[in-house]
């Protein structure tokens, strides 16, 4: 048994390590390791493959930015962990499956008092970033996506230090702001 | 428009505790903040958006990437079988005709050889003790007990007298320093109490056992310099199969297509016979090496070479599109580069 605890926590420890490295192939490991579990949960929930697929993805990238976390700590399996998120992710989406159904019947045009994100917003903050150049794109997606620091993010990117990183960081993200703020009409945010 | 500082330090954790509940206040009863605000919000939502799709393509096109890889491999290890039960073109006529395996084998003896050497071993593996009964009848074989074996689909041959050479994959590990002046004795080997791939002394007391100079290496002569000297132990694993060179229509031979007359010419071929012996070796590089009919592969990593001939040219088939010109009698070539003629490639993995 402690023999058992020690090997699980020898491995965690090797995944955690692989992950704040930022070593992306651990991602794929997981995903082999796991995705047969994976699918028959879903299978086995109203879902299918493909659904199991998406939510495998989607389970992964929420470890590989919360391994970034100061605090983060895989206490469980990485199995354990893994199932716990998809079976969130799964149980929500069901719910959002069946409040679809409901509101298209009920309240199809209700507007929300708090600004949402929605998809087509998102879509284009996303193209307009894709028109950035390529450092700025990637000490972008590396800070508020995977969570790296500003030391890391300098060396990745052969900038000086931290500080020359971080100026960067703020020049990229005001010049992405501008850009996405021209292409909104001035009601489409609140306030203006 | 200037965007407020405090805006970009409230989305990276940097602002103190004071400052964030002020700015919280302040962002309920300034518009002009509050639209600034959101505009971040979502051009950073945008962003972890695209990282998560970027990441989430990653890794469903690296599993894809990896299951094609696969089903590629299985493809070839099949088409590997299957191209050996071809035995280029005439075998399979022999075959499809009689639906046989053995029929088929005994057909590419080209039974004019009289020779019930020539078996072809079908993909299982096999257990020591009956593979010789089932190869060649021969019991005494199955009393090596280090030879082991693998599956595989080989025209395989025999050596009659030799004990413990017959049929594939018979695998032996020797023991080596890489300094050339040692070695270590072939009785001691047998012991089996070495650390790999680690350090060993050798001092005076200890040099005969179990490692020991070399004879006539340069050491030898200095006793001095034998007491003081450390050796690295290193292991090379050999392997050996034989097989028979398939024959494949030459480049200007016309084939009758499955199912028609064989021509009458490819019966007359006589089977090339080779040797593989396949070594995984520290420190070397991948060559060749042709001594005759024995083909000596050094870290090359092939797991069933099949050899080839072609309008009398031999090549050696080690994967997908590695294909290697076999040329005999030629001293070793390091770093071995595959055919290009696409051809010959044609001819040996048809598409």
């Amino acid at each position: 048994m402690v023999r058992e605890m020690q090997l699980n926590n020898t491995l965690n420890d090797e995944i955690i390590d692989r992950l704040q490295k930022g070593d992306r192939e651990v991602l794929i490991d997981l995903y082999k390791e796991h995705e047969d579990m994976i699918k028959k949960f879903v299978r086995e929930n109203n879902g299918k493959d493909e659904d199991a697929e998406d939510l495998l993805q989607d389970a992964l990238v929420v470890l590989w930015q919360n391994s970034r976390k100061p605090d983060f700590k895989l206490e469980s399996k990485p199995s354990t962990y893994i199932y716990a998120v998809v079976k969130n992710l799964w149980l929500k989406q069901l719910d959002k499956r069946k409040r679809v159904v409901s509101e298209e019947y009920i309240k199809p045009h209700q507007h929300s008092e708090t600004p949402i994100n929605n998809d087509m917003d998102l879509a284009l903050v996303r193209n307009m970033l894709g028109e950035m150049g390529e450092i700025c794109q990637q000490i972008l997606l590396m800070f508020y996506f995977d969570g790296f620091d500003m030391k890391t993010i300098a060396k990745a990117n052969n900038l000086a230090n931290s500080d020359v990183a971080k100026s960067k960081k703020h020049q990229c993200l005001k010049e992405l702001a501008s850009k996405v703020k021209s292409k909104f009409t001035s009601t489409d945010f609140y306030g203006v | 428009m200037e965007f407020d500082p405090r805006i970009e330090r409230y989305f990276d954790f940097e602002l103190s505790e004071i400052e964030r509940e002020e700015f919280l206040r302040e962002l309920e009863l300034n518009s002009e903040l509050k639209t600034q605000f959101d505009l971040y919000s979502l051009v950073i939502e945008g962003i972890r958006s695209e990282g998560r799709e970027e990441l989430k393509e990653y890794i469903k096109s690296r599993v894809d990437e990896q299951s094609t890889t696969t089903q590629t491999n299985l493809w070839f290890y099949a088409a590997a079988s299957v191209t050996v039960l071809l035995l280029g073109y005439f075998a399979i006529y022999k075959y499809v005709e009689t639906g046989s395996f053995k029929e088929s084998a005994d057909y590419i003896t080209l039974k004019d050889e009289k020779s019930d050497r020539v078996k072809f071993w079908k993909n299982k593996k096999l257990g020591k003790s009956i593979l010789p009964d089932i190869l060649f009848g021969n019991k005494s074989d199955s009393t090596n007990a280090e030879n082991h074996w693998t599956d595989s689909l080989l025209a395989v041959y025999s050596e009659p007298n030799v004990e413990n050479q017959t049929g594939v994959d018979a695998e032996d590990t020797d023991i080596e320093t890489t300094n050339p002046d040692y070695e270590v004795a072939l009785d001691d080997q047998a012991k089996g109490t070495y650390e790999m791939n680690s350090r060993m002394s050798v001092s005076e007391g200890e040099s005969a056992a179990p490692v020991m100079a070399r004879p006539g290496a340069s050491r030898e002569k200095s006793k001095k310099s034998l007491a003081s000297d450390t050796v690295e132990l290193t292991r090379r694993t050999i392997s050996t199969s034989r097989v028979v060179a398939i024959h494949l229509p030459g480049l200007s031979e016309n084939v009758a297509p499955l199912g028609k007359s064989m021509p009458s010419n490819t019966q007359k071929v006589n089977p090339a016979r080779f040797t593989i012996i396949q070594q995984e070796a520290r420190n070397e590089k991948p060559a060749i090496e042709c001594q005759g009919n024995n083909i000596f592969l050094i870290n090359m990593g092939s797991e069933s070479p099949l050899m080839y001939e072609i309008d009398g040219n031999f090549y050696l088939e080690l994967g997908p599109k590695n294909i290697i010109s076999i040329k005999l009698n030629v001293a070793r070539v390091e770093k071995p580069k595959p055919i290009t003629d696409k051809k010959i490639i044609d001819k040996i993995q048809p598409k």
